[in-house]
């Protein structure tokens, strides 16, 4: 079995962390200066990153308005209380994940809906976390 | 030379024979079919089709179109009625998307070794150490490709690319035939030569990597059917009659490695060409150079198959040990299906613009044909011989200049009168184009 580090995914170290830590200076001194990069920011694992629109009004409570774009990452793990991208007999919701005991429930964060109890009979599967949402404030 | 040089190069060597590896072939299931059904969860358990750039013909199937028996490269309008009986949700192909999630794919997939070769839009070999658990190994690789990117793939394992190739057949052959013994994941374990004896019993010589369709006639006119029956031919007459490509091909079944990653057998459809730097290179003017000769052996493939692509996939890689290694793929469609030199070098130059970072040390540099026609009515220029006068190259630099970069776009147009939709039924761009998301 190969060890469990060849397996892992990586996490990317940015340059200027590695510089600091190794202590001595380095030819790539000249990107320690570079601007922030949102990319590097917001996504941990690129190939699993997907961007979504929200056309719904179930997700106020958490921030989340119509128009806005969500980052869904698919490569983390759903926890008790995630906002997710969820597949629902068939159909795409954005829900927050709620777990009690071995009780499933897809929740809205606006008391205009309803919730989603997921039990044997219902068709689950989580596409993936939502990470980040942005929302526009341009008037 | 030094000594220690010497010494160096001479245990590189020999750990190099000592060490066992193994080929991984990697390759996902019906492609552009999960490509859709990724964005479209409705039509996960119906059946599927995709058709080429003016919905001429089929390039995708799902397995319940396959059972139809219509066969890959069909013409779209011949099985109309069998589509709509069948409620087949048909789409046009979306190469933006395909070339993406291809691109996320193979950068899951170099995250379990460093030693890839990018084969196709969907397929990629791996070289990895011999390990305990194969099988334990091949399911993390699916699992973890469906749980990032969502497409699911067949994983398979031998000494050499040619096994790792049957492999792949076995894992995915008996998946489909709903047995699922293998649930996508087979080790070809030339030790076990139980194994080895069935396999190589049930599977006819047209799976053999490197032979084609041609070669396939001759043997089969021979009375070789199935790999055993190649295996107990003598060598030298096979040798004799079909040359080094032959005993390369028998080699390679029998465990020894002729082929090693970015080396392939004349007759395969490897659509790509990669390539190792032997020493890591920076600039952007050698990598230019390296492109170049890889659009060259792109290019002289599809010319000698009568293929023409309509896209390119560009991507570079630094060393994995390295901090920061950096994996970037490139994807953009070309003007015009095409097997010319001139044109494909004009677009590889612009992805490889886009992926490169200064400063950085590029260990592999490769290019992928992706988006295949062989119909020459979808290529307008089929015509005339632009390579060697290098014409089309020559005008559209006139017109970028005149009218600014990548302005014009030949459409492909419907000349099949038969055809009614032309690109109707195209998905969107959903990971390419910021206005097309998916809305949830």
């Amino acid at each position: 079995m190969p060890s469990k580090s060849t397996i892992k995914t990586k996490k990317k170290i940015p340059f200027m962390e590695s510089l600091v830590s190794a202590g001595f200076p380095s030819p790539a001194e000249t990107f320690i200066d570079r601007s922030i990069d949102l990319n590097e920011e917001l996504i941990d694992d690129e190939p699993a990153t997907f961007f979504v629109r929200v056309s719904g009004l179930s997700m106020l409570g958490s921030g989340i308005f119509p128009g806005d774009t969500l980052i869904v990452d698919r490569s983390k793990n759903v926890k008790n209380g995630s906002i997710i991208i969820a597949i629902v007999d068939g159909e795409f919701t954005v829900k927050k994940f709620v777990k009690d005991g071995l009780k499933i429930t897809l929740q809205p964060t606006n008391q205009n809906f309803k919730e989603i109890i997921i039990d044997k009979n219902t068709q689950f599967e989580v596409w993936g976390v939502v990470t980040y949402v942005i929302h526009s404030l341009k008037v | 030379m030094k000594s220690g040089v010497w010494l160096h190069m001479l245990f590189t060597a020999l750990k190099s024979s000592f060490m066992s590896q193994l080929f991984v072939l990697v390759d996902c299931n019906n492609f552009y079919v999960s490509c859709e059904r990724l964005f479209d969860p409705k039509i996960r358990n119906n059946p599927v089709a995709v058709l080429s750039n003016n919905d001429g013909c089929f390039v995708a199937r799902s397995d319940e179109v396959k059972q139809l028996n219509i066969p890959m490269g069909a013409p779209f309008f011949r099985y109309k009625n069998e589509i709509k009986n069948m409620n087949v949700k048909v789409f046009s192909s979306n190469y933006a998307l395909y070339g993406d999630i291809s691109a996320r794919v193979m950068k899951v997939l170099a995250e379990f070794s460093q030693n890839i070769e990018i084969y196709s839009i969907d397929e990629a070999f791996l070289l990895i150490e011999e390990c305990e658990n194969i099988y334990e190994f091949g399911r993390i690789i699916k699992e973890t490709v469906y749980k990032k990117v969502g497409i699911p793939v067949s994983v398979g394992f031998g000494k050499t690319k040619t096994l790792a190739k049957l492999a792949n057949h076995t894992a995915k052959f008996d998946a489909r035939k709903g047995k699922n013994i293998f649930n996508g994941v087979f080790y070809l374990d030339i030790k076990n030569e139980a194994l080895v004896n069935n396999v190589f019993y049930n599977t006819p010589i047209s799976e053999i990597w490197g032979i084609g369709r041609k070669l396939n006639i001759k043997l089969n006119n021979q009375g070789i059917f199935n790999i055993n029956n190649l295996l107990d031919k003598s060598r030298t007459l096979l040798y004799k009659k079909y040359g080094m490509l032959m005993l390369r091909l028998i080699k390679e079944l029998e465990g020894e490695a002729f082929y090693t990653l970015d080396t392939n057998p004349d007759d395969a459809k490897s659509v790509s060409s990669t390539r190792s730097f032997s020493k890591p290179i920076s600039s952007l003017e050698l990598l230019k150079g390296a492109v170049a000769m890889h659009v060259s052996n792109i290019s002289r493939k599809l010319r000698k198959n009568s293929l023409y692509a309509g896209s390119i996939n560009v991507f570079v890689m630094t060393n994995r040990f390295e901090v920061g290694r950096y994996f970037k793929i490139a994807s953009i469609q070309l003007p015009i299906s095409c097997n010319y030199n001139s044109v494909i070098t004009k677009f590889a130059f612009m992805c490889l613009e886009q992926i490169f970072k200064r400063g950085l040390l590029y260990k592999k540099v490769g290019v992928i044909a992706i988006n295949l026609t062989n119909s020459k009515t979808e290529n307008l220029f089929s015509e005339i011989d632009y390579e060697k006068n290098d014409k089309i190259g020559n005008v559209l630099d006139k017109i970028d200049k005149k009218f600014g970069r990548n302005k014009l776009r030949i459409g492909s147009f419907n000349i099949n009168k038969n055809t009614e939709m032309a690109s109707d039924h195209k998905s969107k761009n959903y990971t390419t184009s910021w206005k097309d998301l998916l809305l949830i």
